[in-house]
């Protein structure tokens, strides 16, 4: 055989020099995968004693979803040990529904989340009476009665209702109660993007001025509602607010092929899908502007580079992104592990208490309970104490801080040390971005679902990816 | 004990010995390969036969109905958009392949025929030190290098250099081939090293007495005998790179490759027939170009050993 030619002994010899590079390099030639999700999942637990279903309790969700004091909190109230599973939204419900779902008790997950879940049989809804703090007084009319408070959104009433609801007719048990939600907005650098306006619109994603500079998010069902609205705003597509959370093809063309033409002119720095990119690209100023999570714009404060939160104008197709977070039982997990009222106290003893809304509040979000003043303001529970007057009125009401801020675009709530007591706003306190929480319901632009039209949509975006 | 007795003994023993070593020698290349092919077939052909199996049922959002359909081939393979994410992974690996190679060889031959075996091998190890930390973690650290705030833009423009930092150095085909030269070049480097290591010097000799210049040696001599190992580091790096995932989904603006596509369509409504259609395209694919790059094999040769 000629030298050149590679034969078996000589394939293994090199090939084991090559593979025993790879082995001294860790397999470095993938660096490992993952999308940046915050990793694909990963387990962690709290310990006590149990009562009569199968312990721990097992809950599966996003890192945002289900963080340690959360499951420590739920401990400490009931006695139950808990676990959970912390994954990336498609790797809930990928474990779910490929046969994981008799293996827990709980899942939480974002509204465009659950419904794979939901048209797949794999919740098991709660009756409202076994969730004795749903009622009118103590969750927000949001949820409550969305047909009255935001009647506007027309159709997208109706989308709430069948996500919230088994039965959007009957209203007899909830499918996908919620324990967080927001009204996401378009953060931006004030630094190098003009924020004297009043509000800030998706538009400015898309603007000329900004080309080579926006962070973009690569979600098919954010991203395509997101562009309907600038185009609906500029006349370019016909789109009535109904269809803004569930577009038809032709709408879903019109946004694809307005997406692809803003990539190829390099609009987008970069397209992100995993919440800690998002970040980086803010804070290393790689992007000045994009539509991310309002956490995200309190994270990027904390790198130092100063984040504004638009707030959405109180006319014209263009509003917030809302969607809710919640946690329902797994089917068949939760009953076959006879743990189905301890989910419901995982969401009402823990979610809708007193100490929860001013925790996760640090990361911006808003809780179902919020219009419970007497105790998420100032009122406790034997989880602990409420938010206290400052952080309400500062979160809910629109109230200014007690203290001076003078670096308002790097202020964190985490790190503030709010009053209990109510006291007089300071001149030069800081209001929190977006404005009082009824100014944010009343400008909503589209509820974030999973749309009819998903098949259509995958594919379309297939085609914005690849371009 | 007759002439006779002894000879049938002597058959019998024979005839045990050679049952007894027939057996033996059975068992022993079962006991040998045995769990090679039983790992193979587990982890290897039983998934491979499931994805092929997955790539025509039928999607039905978030669900795959166990009916036969054809649509995961025709509405995500055979499509242009598909074609044209193919091609651009080809023509990254290829492109790859071609650069790690040109800039891989000269180290390779630096440490062969410049350095000591040790120091040579020392280099070696030198080169695979990067690589204990994780690859996301070296794709990110290119942010604080290349970007715009990163520390070549700001030294360009402290030298007056420039007035406005440079944005293709990061989230750019350039960014990504600097992530994967960094990443791979030392899949090249290590097969060639060795190749030239086993390169006999009386050759490089005979080529100088007969009057052989340098050019002449490397490009009759040291090329040819070298090819083994820049076969071995074409498959490797070619491969890798098509397959890589880290590098494209950090380092680009947002293009896709077909990992990032597969990744994408399973992320986005579970549709598991589409990805194991992409999978198995991606796989022949690989398979076609290893071939390719093999195909001087003797088989005859390798059943020898």
């Amino acid at each position: 055989m000629p030298d050149d030619q590679v034969n078996r002994r000589n394939f293994v010899k090199y090939a084991g020099a090559a593979a025993g590079t790879a082995a001294l390099a860790g397999c470095g030639g993938n660096g490992g995968g993952g999308s940046g999700d915050g990793g694909e999942s990963s387990t962690s637990g709290t310990q006590s004693s149990g009562d009569s279903g199968a312990r721990p309790v097992k809950w599966i969700g996003p890192a945002w979803s289900a963080r340690d004091p959360q499951l420590e909190k739920y401990t400490e109230v009931t006695g139950n040990e808990i676990e959970s599973t912390i994954a990336s939204i498609p790797s809930t419900q990928q474990k779910i529904l490929s046969g994981g779902a008799s293996n827990f008790d709980a899942v939480s997950l974002e509204t465009s989340g659950i419904g794979a879940l939901q048209k797949n049989g794999a919740v098991d809804p709660i009756p409202k009476s076994d969730l004795d703090g749903w009622n009118k007084d103590d969750i927000a009319p949001l949820f409550t009665n969305p047909g009255e408070r935001v009647g506007y959104l027309d159709a997208q009433v109706d989308t709430m209702n069948d996500y919230l609801w088994e039965d959007s007719e009957t209203r007899e048990k909830l499918s996908f109660p919620p324990h967080v939600a927001n009204f996401d907005s378009v953060g931006y650098n004030p630094k190098y993007v003009d924020s004297s306006g009043e509000t800030t619109t998706w538009s400015a994603i898309f603007d000329d001025k900004y080309n080579g500079k926006v962070a973009m998010d690569s979600i098919s069902s954010i991203a395509i509602p997101e562009t309907l609205m600038h185009l609906a705003d500029n006349d370019m597509v016909d789109v009535s607010t109904s269809e803004l959370n569930n577009p038809t093809k032709k709408q879903i063309d019109a946004a694809v092929d307005f997406l692809i033409k803003q990539k190829n002119q390099g609009q987008f720095r970069a397209l992100w899908s995993a919440y800690g990119r998002s970040v980086n690209l803010m804070s290393s100023e790689e992007a000045i502007i994009g539509d991310i999570w309002q956490p995200a714009c309190f994270d990027i404060r904390r790198t130092g580079t100063p984040c504004t939160y638009g707030t959405m104008p109180s006319s014209g197709p263009q509003g917030y992104r809302y969607w809710w977070g919640g946690i329902t039982p797994v089917k068949p997990g939760a009953s076959q592990r006879n743990n189905l009222s301890e989910v419901s106290s995982l969401l009402q003893d823990v979610h809708w208490s007193a100490w929860f809304p001013r925790f996760i509040h640090n990361w911006g979000y808003t809780t179902p309970n919020y219009v419970n003043t007497d105790l998420v303001r100032k009122g406790e529970d034997e989880t602990g104490r409420g938010m206290g007057a400052e952080y309400y009125d500062w979160a809910y009401r629109g109230k200014k801080t007690y203290e001076q801020i003078d670096k308002p675009n790097l202020f964190s709530p985490a790190d503030y040390d709010w009053s209990w007591d109510e006291q007089t706003p300071a001149k030069n306190g800081m209001e929190r971005d977006c404005g009082p929480v009824d100014d944010r319901i009343d400008r909503i632009g589209f509820f974030q679902i999973w749309p009819d039209n998903a098949s259509y949509m995958l594919d379309s975006w297939k085609d914005f990816r690849s371009a | 004990m007759s002439t006779s007795d002894s000879t049938k003994r002597n058959r019998d023993e024979e005839a045990a010995r050679t049952l007894f070593g027939r057996s033996l020698e059975f068992s022993e290349v079962h006991a040998l390969t045995g769990p090679t092919v039983l790992w193979f077939v587990v982890f290897l052909l039983g998934p491979l036969a499931l994805i092929v199996v997955y790539s025509f049922l039928t999607y039905s959002s978030f669900d795959v109905l166990y009916e036969f359909s054809l649509a995961a081939w025709t509405q995500s393979v055979f499509t242009a958009n598909t074609a044209s994410v193919f091609a651009r992974t080809l023509v990254m690996g290829v492109g790859v392949t071609a650069l790690t190679l040109a800039l891989g060889y000269p180290v390779a031959y630096y440490m062969r025929f410049h350095l000591s075996e040790t120091a040579g091998t020392l280099l070696l190890l030198f080169l695979v030190i990067p690589f204990w930390t994780s690859g996301i973690i070296r794709a990110l650290g290119y942010y604080p290098i290349l970007g715009k705030a990163g520390v070549i833009n700001q030294l360009l423009i402290m030298a007056g250099v420039l007035d406005q930092p440079l944005s293709w150095l990061l989230f750019s085909p350039f960014s990504q081939l600097v992530g994967y030269l960094e990443n791979l070049i030392v899949f090249m480097i290590a097969p060639i090293y060795i190749s030239l290591s086993q390169l006999d010097s009386d050759l490089l000799d005979a080529s100088e007495t007969l009057r052989g210049d340098p050019v002449d040696t490397f490009v009759n001599v040291t090329w040819p005998l070298s090819l083994p190992g820049v076969t071995i580091g074409t498959i490797f790096v070619f491969v890798l790179t098509i397959g890589n995932f880290t590098i494209p989904t950090l380092l680009s603006s947002g293009s896709s490759t077909v990992s990032t596509f597969i990744y994408l369509t399973v992320s986005s409504g579970l549709r598991y027939p589409s990805a194991a259609a992409l999978s198995l395209t991606l796989l022949a694919i690989v398979l076609a170009v290893v071939y390719a790059l093999t195909r001087k094999v003797d088989l005859t040769e390798i059943a020898e050993g």
